[in-house]
């Protein structure tokens, strides 16, 4: 499992982090940071909410 | 198929589940048709009142209907659902909702402009005129909710007949809004779209119609800002939604007259009024704590206690299942057909269509809605989203439960473990006032403490080596120390 993010999409609203804030931080500037780009399978619940929920689509799941 | 001597499958082993409500999702597209019985009603009887149907249909028949038809709580099991999510007739349901919803609108416009195109009906009244404008904003204000479903895909032919959708009303940047800002920020006290306890339905209007404009362009802005453009230009969604509805109201105007004019403004004003009167029940009084360590605070994440849900057939069928709101705000993407219903999520005692005309009277709002939040949040009404000026008058009117001297001591007792936790982490830490800052790696040998000494093992009281006036109690915790 492994998470892409498109930079071209991400504006950095912050819903990844809000549902998985292990994972997905945004830093002062509003710059996504991702924590772990290939989490544990045990995390695949929230990792797939957290892709699941952005709202310009710009995360995407591998694997 | 070939028979097997001597055998049995067993009776409904071979079923597939199949979608009840398939066909019934037809019955979305009655409210951009209203304006075609209204008119050959209109032919039969000689009668301007059908003109009325919008707010009949929306806020009389539906509600009744949803008053004795009852609940429908069924779910698609989960091997179902990639099916139904592809099926392609769903999608086709709402994409014909465009067709009708234009067609009405403009003829709607000529017949205001010109009178029956046919020479039957004659001229209308004003009255009837003001009649079919709120009508057809009606059939604007549900196209919103069209355009709200097709906004959330991930194909981009369906998020441009989202903003076709929302041209009529001219709100084309509630498809920014809603997506990139609602979205993130609902059931929080800084979501314009979230209504709060004690804010009624009059109150709100301004708020949200005001907070969703400045926030789309906030968030286009911000989007151009980034790749370091500014915002006026036409790739911004913000300003070419707008334009579409200049082009559309400019060309019936240069068509039909200007006297139109005031007729195109009061179908805009209904139909987005008609969204927020739903916006404003989604989430009333509905609140994400704050969590995470002190200094990197953020809301919990949103799950399904976060949104008012229903399960009144009639507005789930009109609404496109708009009232499971919860798996809405769980998965947006998710198509229509496919959205569960939760035990979790609160529930209201109608469906919205029906709770429409309890918004528009605040009293018997707050008199239903009030005591379902207290419920929600189990007797105390703090952990409720609640409008700042009423703050102290609902503290008054619904005391928050007083917490046990054991329930005290246990807060405490986190509270200093995290706050200790906390401390475990920090790596620099900067004084207030001068700007000094210590860090563990190098630690401070002329003060005593060797190089790696934790800051949680630096005294509270520790007085600042450089200013000698702030104690390390409050120093700042910094990722790292900048070169200075």
């Amino acid at each position: 499992m492994r998470i892409e993010v498109d930079r071209e999409k991400c504006e950095g609203l912050g819903m990844c982090e809000a549902m998985a804030s292990d994972i997905f931080e945004l830093d002062d500037d509003e710059v996504m940071h991702v924590l772990a780009e290939s989490p544990p399978e045990s995390d695949r619940g929230h990792v797939h909410a957290a892709v699941q929920a952005c709202p310009v689509l710009a995360l995407s799941l591998v694997g | 198929m070939d028979t097997i001597a001597n055998s049995t499958v067993p009776e409904g082993s071979t079923e597939q589940w199949r979608d009840k409500k398939r066909y019934l999702w037809l019955i979305g597209l009655v409210v951009p048709s209203l304006a075609f019985i209204a008119y050959g009603l209109w032919l039969a009887t000689g009668s301007g009142a059908w003109f009325w149907i919008g707010p009949v249909v929306i806020l009389g028949v539906v509600p009744a209907i949803d008053l004795v038809a009852g609940l429908d709580r069924s779910n698609p099991p989960d091997d179902a659902i990639e099916a139904l999510e592809k099926d392609r007739y769903y999608r086709w349901i709402t994409y014909l909702f465009l067709p009708l919803q234009y067609v009405a609108f403009i003829g709607a416009f000529y017949v205001i402009a010109q009178g029956d195109p046919f020479g039957v009906g004659g001229d209308l009244s004003v009255l009837d005129k003001f009649a079919l404008a709120v009508s057809i904003g009606c059939a604007g204000g549900i196209g919103i909710n069209t355009a709200h479903e097709l906004g959330h895909k991930r194909e981009a032919n369906e998020r441009w007949l989202s903003k076709i959708a929302l041209a009529q009303s001219f709100y084309g940047h509630f498809y920014i809004e809603h997506n990139r800002g609602h979205h993130v920020r609902v059931a929080t006290p800084e979501d314009p779209a979230s209504s709060r306890v004690g804010e009624n339905f009059y109150q709100f209007w301004p708020r949200t119609v005001l907070g969703s404009l400045k926030s789309a362009w906030r968030l286009e802005r911000k989007r151009y800002a980034r790749r370091q453009m500014h915002p006026f230009r036409i790739g911004n969604d913000v300003i070419n939604a707008w334009l579409m509805s200049a082009v559309l109201f400019g060309g019936l105007i240069a068509w039909l007259g200007v006297g139109i004019a005031p007729y195109l403004v009061i179908q805009a004003v209904v139909g987005f009024s008609l969204l927020e009167v739903v916006n404003y029940m989604e989430h009333y009084g509905m609140l994400r704590q704050k969590v995470g360590k002190p200094g990197k605070e953020r809301y919990e994440r949103v799950d399904p206690s976060h949104s008012w849900n229903s399960n009144n057939i009639a507005t789930n069928v009109l609404l496109y299942h708009l009232q499971r709101h919860s798996d809405h705000h769980a998965n947006p993407t998710r198509r229509y057909q496919t959205l569960r219903d939760f035990e979790e999520s609160p529930v209201l005692p109608t469906g919205y269509a029906g709770m429409i005309v309890l918004a528009s009277v605040p009293a018997i709002w707050r008199r239903v809605m009030d005591p379902r939040v207290l419920a929600h949040f189990d007797g105390d009404i703090s952990r409720a989203n609640i409008s700042p000026r009423k703050r102290d008058k609902y503290l008054a009117m619904y005391p928050p439960p007083a917490p046990t001297a054991e329930e005290t001591a246990a807060a405490q007792a986190e509270a200093d473990a995290a706050a200790e936790a906390a401390l475990d982490e920090v790596m620099a830490a900067r004084c207030p006032g001068c700007g000094y800052a210590y860090e563990v790696e190098a630690g401070n040998e002329l003060e005593g403490f060797a190089a790696g000494t934790a800051w949680k093992d630096i005294p509270r009281d520790w007085c600042c080596p450089d200013c000698g006036v702030r104690e390390a109690a409050d120093f700042v915790r910094v990722e790292k120390v900048d070169a200075r």
